[in-house]
């Protein structure tokens, strides 16, 4: 497929043209670092962030966004216009969770149409990793700096110039718009995967559990509310994470007209279960906790078949009280090994 | 290991081992820049992870109401855990107001005081090195913080430039209950407490109220401010409450200045300016915008600060005949 | 494929007060689109979202058979936002349906079946859709015997009493029907709903059981379940949980790695048995 070079010094002209014709959406300079955000002036994007924040799941999936509207009982579908928008300069691991949610908003028997007006019409460039950020661990969990899932051009930054390679019809169909710079060598190509490869060996190893039968086996386990002691059950690591995707569904009404929205949701927060009869079937920090990381780890893994979690640690990064799901893991990990040497169940 | 924290993990060791307490509440190491854990400490093993300097930022008494709380689900031979917790001065004065409350009871809790000479805010650490990440930080001599940016770039920082706002004009660094202490006690300061509220206010009014929306605009309603504070343990907040609904779940501006309005009129008589909000809200909003402005009217209406005596009323838990009620008639 | 967010419109033709406490009312409900009424083809256990715009969704079994029209009979308890509105609701008001949803009753594999139908409570809803279901000429003989046992607290409480009046008086179902605590006019048996199905003791061969009831009466009818005979596979419970999607997107509903909206609300004990006890 495709693969330009392209020099730094051109790349504001051709994200310029770019932005003319389609909706950019890029990193920029923000409160917290990095965001993404709708690009207006092409000056202030940031491809010399390491990651943003938040993930970019907004872009495809809102905090709040209007499902219907409704005047007078009568009710109409909002299905939002997403006149093709370029994701510019994501990382791999963003990009990744966007095949996961794809999973969910799109597959089964029903299909999200708000999501899927969003996603079908998104073009993704993803900005590998030179380098791991400092609570990076992708390659744990089956991804890696260069990873294309979920993307449809991989750009790596080279110094002088920005390599673009299509890996999707879609990417060709970007490159070929952006009709900037020069095919790219193979040396070029080469150095790219060089850049990758050494970023995921300086990466962190965390040992992750892959059998979804024996996590399930831990559910009664005291370990569980061990590793929940200091959960406030607040939603910064779900809210932050890319590939979680709970959400709510209320109805906003002023006078007879108004919107039914639909806003995220966390499993870790304590009304999240709470049936109208007053029972709530997780009524403890340590219950939510635990879903949170079962979910994860063994009922995807089931369901979809790859664990929901790209090793990005904005998890680890926001939890107010510090609680690490590279250690979750590593201890879930010695757990079940020492089980399954022990040739027992869990304890 | 500084001397206090050595101390502080031998103490622990003998609370536990004597029976004083069940449990100890206290900060650990965590693996990401400027971060500390919150560590529940139940077995003597687990009291040499507990660590003590800038980076501790969580309220520890935020978790002092659920231990209290009878489970659903518990016997009669269920009794509340006999609690130590490590308390900077605003974490004794949350935990002084918890009691006050009758969230938590005095005779359940072990303190032990420890002398705050500041935290650092993450979010300010994050805008020196954006829109590269914090890599690493560092503790320098002569109270100075080495940032290390994931753009291979380095800077060293007076603390006191970095610390959170609320720590800069603090005036109760020390416990103000404490059943033992640690350290040598840290001298206040003496930066005028509200200045940034004065220079706010002499704003103009549509520029004030420009300045709130933008500031909360970013919110997400994660609540990782609500759940990061002691005050906020009420079992259902009012922001969630469907029957009536005050306000939206949604993002919408009016949900979101609703939330932050009501946030910070809850914390009326009850906030210690402790900045767990601050550090906890993962947008870097500026929580204590309404906050402080509320501290200080309700100091100047009703008298007292906050938490700093057990023998006296709150502020907001008791009348006087006199007390000013021009808020009835002069909005 | 079309918007599974949007729900039909349908009027409510007909509110009945089921109980003395006067919480549970039945809605009969028609679509307004005679498309809509031929595209809403549901299995007796399946649910639908009941949509007030302005106020909320919540989920409710569907009480009807489909083999009873196009109508819809959802049967409702007042117990939060929306069910309150909705018992404020006149006939006339136009609400809305989101559905059907979640998996319904096997009715495949029961055929051939002796069928043992025990309910308790208002959980009794979808139980009368299965039975209007199979008593249905057209069904009735894929069906073997059927045995229904249903209690309520006090006569009062019991649910569609005139048709539960009509099945005691037919020879092709065996009705027993019971109360915690009878008044003098009361003539049904009287005692728990694990007493009366011990006392009747259908046998579990060749049989499927389906029970559905609050908890605590789930908790002491297993054993029972148990010891008649019948096999994990062929005891069948029908969940409830707090929704929002009902399509399987919002990540509420789960126990384990199912959701109650997908792969269930109806699921055997079984199943029930490889997922987590968090329910």
């Amino acid at each position: 497929m495709d693969a330009r070079m392209l020099d730094k010094a051109d790349l504001a002209t051709v994200l310029e043209r770019l932005a003319q014709t389609r909706r950019l959406i890029a990193p920029v300079e923000d409160r917290t670092g990095a965001a993404f955000a709708s690009v207006d002036e092409v000056a202030a994007i940031r491809l010399d962030y390491r990651n943003t924040s938040l993930s970019a799941k907004e872009i495809v999936f809102p905090q709040t966004e209007p499902l219907l509207v409704f005047r007078d009982g009568a009710a109409e579908e909002r299905i939002p216009a997403a006149p093709g928008a370029v994701l510019f300069g994501v990382r791999p691991c963003d990009a990744r969770s966007l095949t996961m949610l794809d999973a969910v908003f799109r597959g089964g028997e029903t299909e999200d149409p708000y999501y899927a007006a969003r996603r079908d019409e998104l073009t993704v460039v993803a900005l590998t990793c030179n380098e791991p950020g400092p609570t990076c661990f992708c390659t744990s969990v089956g991804g890696s700096p260069d990873d294309g899932s979920g993307a449809d051009v991989l750009a790596t930054d080279l110094d002088d110039g920005l390599l673009l390679r299509a890996i999707t019809d879609r990417g060709e169909v970007l490159l070929g718009e952006l009709d900037a710079g020069r095919p790219a060598e193979d040396g070029e190509i080469e150095a790219a995967r060089d850049l990758a490869a050494r970023a995921a060996e300086r990466m962190e190893n965390v040992p992750v559990p892959t059998d979804a039968a024996a996590l399930l086996a831990t559910f009664d386990s005291d370990l569980w509310s061990d590793l929940a002691a200091g959960c406030i059950g607040c939603g910064a690591c779900t809210y932050a994470c890319p590939t979680c995707h709970c959400f709510d569904i209320t109805d906003e009404q002023k006078r007879g007209t108004g919107h039914r929205v639909r806003s995220w949701d966390a499993c870790t927060f304590p009304p999240f279960t709470l049936h109208g009869s007053g029972h709530n079937p997780r009524p403890t920090a340590t219950a939510r906790l635990r879903q949170r990381v079962l979910h994860k780890f063994s009922y995807c893994p089931e369901n979809f078949g790859e664990a929901f979690c790209v090793g990005c640690g904005r998890c680890v990064v926001h939890c107010p009280s510090g609680i690490d799901i590279r250690r979750i893991l590593a201890r879930l990990d010695a757990v079940l090994t020492a089980n399954s040497e022990a040739g027992g169940p869990t304890r | 290991m500084s001397e206090v924290e050595d101390r502080l993990r031998q103490r622990v060791t003998e609370l536990l081992d004597d029976g004083t307490v069940d449990l100890f509440i206290g900060y650990a190491e965590a693996d990401a820049p400027l971060k500390t854990a919150v560590h529940v400490v139940r077995s003597t093993t687990d009291a040499d992870a507990l660590v003590w300097d800038a980076r501790c930022a969580a309220n520890l008494a935020a978790l002092l109401p659920d231990l209290f709380r009878r489970p659903e689900n518990a016997g009669n031979e269920w009794a509340p855990p006999r609690v130590g917790i490590l308390a900077k001065g605003c974490v004794s004065r949350s935990i002084v107001g918890l009691i006050k409350a009758h969230q938590i009871p005095r005779d359940a809790l072990h303190v032990v005081g420890v002398g705050c000479r500041g935290v650092v805010d993450r979010h300010h650490a994050a805008r020196l090195v954006a829109p590269a990440q914090l890599a690493e930080a560092e503790f320098l001599e002569g109270d100075r913080l080495r940032l290390r940016a994931t753009d291979g770039t380095e800077r060293d920082v007076d603390l006191a430039d970095v610390l959170l706002e609320g720590c800069l004009v603090c005036r109760h660094p020390n416990a103000v209950l404490s059943d033992e202490s640690i350290g040598d006690p840290v001298p206040t300061s003496d930066r005028p407490r509200f200045a940034d509220v004065e220079s706010f206010a002499e704003r103009p009014i549509d520029e004030r109220w420009a300045a709130f929306r933008e500031e909360v605009s970013r919110c997400i309603r994660c609540y990782a401010c609500r759940e990061a504070c002691p005050n906020c343990y009420c079992t259902e907040c009012f922001a969630e409450e469907t029957a009536p609904r005050w306000i939206g779940v949604t993002t919408e501006p009016s949900d979101l200045m609703l939330f932050h309005l009501g946030r910070a009129f809850h914390q009326a008589g009850r906030c210690v300016d402790c900045g767990a909000c601050v550090s906890a809200c993962p947008q870097g909003i500026d929580l204590r915008l309404l906050t402080r402005k509320v501290n200080r009217d309700v100091e100047a209406l009703f008298g007292g600060e906050v938490g700093v005596s057990l023998d006296r009323p709150e502020p907001l838990q008791q009348f006087e005949m006199t007390d000013d009620e021009g808020f009835l008639t002069e909005p | 494929m079309s918007n599974p967010y949007v729900p039909y419109p349908v009027r409510i033709d007909r509110i009945a007060i089921e109980n003395d406490a006067r919480d549970l009312k039945t809605f009969e409900v028609a679509f307004l689109d005679a498309e809509h009424a031929s595209a809403f083809r549901h299995t007796p256990g399946q649910f639908a979202e009941l949509s007030i715009l302005g106020t909320g969704e919540c989920p409710i079994g569907i009480a009807s058979s489909p083999t009873e029209g196009d109508s819809l009979l959802f049967t409702v308890k007042k117990t939060g936002v929306v069910t309150d509105e909705l018992h404020r609701s006149r006939e006339g008001r136009v609400i809305g349906v989101r559905g059907p949803l979640g998996n319904g009753f096997p009715i495949e594999r029961m055929r051939g079946k002796h069928l043992v139908i025990v309910g308790g409570g208002f959980a009794f809803t979808t139980l009368r859709a299965l039975i209007r279901y199979v008593l249905h000429e057209e069904h009735r003989a894929d069906y073997g015997d059927v045995t229904v046992i249903y209690g309520a607290r006090t006569p009062g409480e019991l649910l569609y009493k005139a048709e539960v009046d009509e099945w005691r008086a037919r020879d092709d179902i065996a009705a027993h029907i019971t109360v915690d605590e009878g008044d003098e006019a009361w003539t049904g048996h009287e005692g728990f709903v694990p007493a009366v199905l011990e006392e009747v003791a259908p046998s579990g061969a060749d049989a499927m059981m389906v029970l559905c009831g609050p908890p605590v009466m789930i908790k002491f009818t297993l054993p029972v379940v148990e010891r008649l005979g019948f096999a994990p596979a062929d005891t069948i419970l029908s969940l409830e949980m707090r929704m929002k999607c009902g399509i399987g997107k919002c990540g509420r509903c789960n126990i384990g790695s199912k959701y109650v909206c997908l792969d269930g609300p109806v699921f055997t004990r079984e199943e029930l048995s490889k997922l987590p006890a968090e329910y």
